[in-house]
């Protein structure tokens, strides 16, 4: 579903990937951690084509919504989420001005004119949204809030997911979606992402912490150093990190 | 200019609505059973391309709501707008007014009488607003809600609120949207008199500039010659940021679309606040909603 090859990218001056190598096969679960710093956000910018990266080598192709393998480094950044792809940013971005629900609902009907499926109107998509936010511990006073604007860290992570349940995508990146949460929201937002996990989308997991993978279990553990992979476990690693930290992983990696 | 509507409801014992100076507009030749509706309103369609001029009083409890829309062609408008103790006076104005066009408002709103107005030019050409309004008697109150979306054009807005006794208030907020190489001019000024207690008086002017050569001027100005008075006033020039593009980008709106989220939100809010549903749809069509 997602093949990152030998993926590099730099900003400014500073080389951040230096060789990334993923497979993603559909119906997965994987999880990247690894140490502050080591490059694992620049993974997920670069892949949704973030303006602050340039791609030095490498490729990143995604098996899109439309059946067909797309190379994501050729694509515009709306493309990419068009075929199918969804990061969940660590900091999502405050646009005042525009309200969650007007922004939720262009997102929306971005994606079903791509598909050539008939937009919502504002009565039918409030109907359609409703569901979704009030699942996530959001009333309708939301939707009529500026997007992230005035959210606390945690609510702006949910809000992460609920933008995740509207575009339904095949492959999603979310990165410390767990950060910032207390117990109660990392049990609802880990519930969440099981929920919308199925056999023909998969997910990667970025996180430091054993909790939210607790819930969601993924199938393979990436540690992540130094802009690139270096090691790939199962969910017992999860375990080891938690106690031991990464040092006897980067360590072993660089010998 | 298209139409104007004049609607007129019945409060108290006279339902004059005093028109001395028109040019062609002429009140009396409706038929006055409409007058007797519990909301008559005249529909008066008006020669374009011509210089209007009215003159518009209400009598003490009178209510009134004069609509303008504007079409192409250089359409000037000068009011002069006097409201007499509890009278209620509100102007909607929208559309698209022609090249060098110019519009002039000067109010007087005495005693417990309101001004209300509701404007938003869409794509209008080149042009000049200027208005004049005096809050003369107690409890006389001023509200404008404003929104001017320039594209490729010159615009500029002038106004002057002169709070003259205690216990009057105003309420303020103009919003301008800029694209293309575009200019905006933003002046207000609220002066309030000398021992004038209790004067509440609010201005925003708030700006999007969407186009790295649309340039915005904004003076919000307050002069107090009292103490005893709440003000506020502010302006923002806002230009959307490349991360908050590029947030909305990576949700597949696209960079055009993205810049029509932004807009159509910095409009929706001043357009929200329209709540007589045949204005708004006539505003709506005017900015192809
Ligand atoms: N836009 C940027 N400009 C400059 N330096 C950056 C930028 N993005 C990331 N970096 C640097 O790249 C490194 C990796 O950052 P990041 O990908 O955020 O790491 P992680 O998510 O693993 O904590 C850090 O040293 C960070 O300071
Ligand atoms: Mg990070």
């Amino acid at each position: 579903m997602l093949t990152i090859k030998n993926l590099s990218a730099k900003t400014g001056d500073t080389q951040i990937l230096k060789g990334v190598n993923l497979d993603v096969q559909a119906g997965s679960k994987h999880a990247i951690m690894g140490p502050n710093g080591s490059g694992k956000s620049t993974l997920a910018k670069v892949l949704s084509g973030h303006p602050d990266y340039e791609v030095t080598s490498g490729e990143a192709w995604l098996e899109g919504t439309k059946g067909e393998r797309v190379n994501l480094l050729e694509l515009e950044a709306f493309e990419r989420s068009l075929h199918g792809l969804f990061i969940g940013f660590q900091y999502p971005v405050e646009v005042p001005g525009v309200n969650n629900l007007e922004f939720l609902r262009a997102s929306f009907n971005s994606l079903c004119e791509f598909h050539g499926s008939a937009p919502l109107d504002e009565e039918e998509f409030k109907v359609f949204i409703a569901e979704k936010t009030s699942s996530l511990g959001f009333g309708e006073p939301f939707l009529a809030r500026d997007l992230n604007a005035d959210l606390s860290g945690g609510e702006k992570k949910r809000n992460e997911i609920i933008q995740l349940s509207v575009l339904n995508p095949k492959l999603a990146v979310m990165d410390e979606t767990d950060s910032g949460l207390d117990v109660d929201a990392l049990r609802e937002v880990g519930g969440a992402l099981n929920n919308l996990h199925h056999s023909e989308n998969a997910y990667i997991m970025v996180t430091h912490y054993e909790r939210l993978l607790e819930i969601v279990k993924p199938d393979f553990v990436h540690v992540f150093h130094d802009g690139k992979i270096i090691k790939t476990a199962d969910r017992s690693i999860v375990k080891e990190i938690d106690e031991k930290g990464y040092d006897w992983l980067i360590e072993k990696g660089q010998s | 200019m298209k139409k104007v509507m004049i609607g007129l409801l019945r409060k108290g014992s006279r339902n004059v609505l005093n028109l001395p100076q028109y040019t062609s507009l002429n009140v009396a030749n409706n038929p006055t059973t409409s007058v007797e509706n519990s909301s008559p309103r005249y529909h008066l369609e008006l020669t374009p391309k011509q210089d209007q001029s009215f003159a518009i009083s209400l009598e003490a409890q009178q209510e009134a709501r004069l609509c303008f829309g504007f079409e192409d062609g250089k359409e000037n408008l000068d009011l002069t707008v006097d409201l007499k103790p509890g009278s209620h006076l509100k102007i909607f104005r929208y559309g698209s007014p022609g090249s060098q066009f110019s519009h002039s408002i000067k109010g007087n709103v005495s005693k417990n009488a309101s001004l209300e107005i509701f404007e938003l030019y869409s794509k209008p050409m080149n042009g000049h607003i200027k208005s004049q309004i005096d809050l003369s008697g107690e409890g006389a109150e001023y509200t404008i809600h404003s929104f001017t979306d320039l594209d490729h054009c010159h615009m500029s807005h002038q106004g002057l609120v002169r709070h003259l006794v205690p216990n009057t208030f105003s309420n303020q907020q103009h919003r301008f949207c800029l694209n293309g190489a575009s200019k905006g001019n933003y002046e207000g000024d609220v002066f309030i008199e000398e021992g004038s207690s209790g004067v509440r008086a609010n201005q925003l002017n708030q700006n999007l500039v969407l186009h790295p050569e649309s340039r915005m001027h904004t003076k919000p100005q307050l002069q107090i010659f009292h103490d005893d008075v709440k003000c506020t006033h502010g302006a923002t020039i806002t230009q959307p940021n490349p991360q908050q593009l590029f947030y909305l980008n990576s949700r597949g709106i696209s960079p055009a679309k993205a810049m029509g989220l932004l807009h159509q939100s910095f409009r929706e809010v001043i357009m929200n606040l329209c709540h007589d549903p045949e204005v708004l749809q006539e505003v709506q069509a005017s900015f192809g909603v």
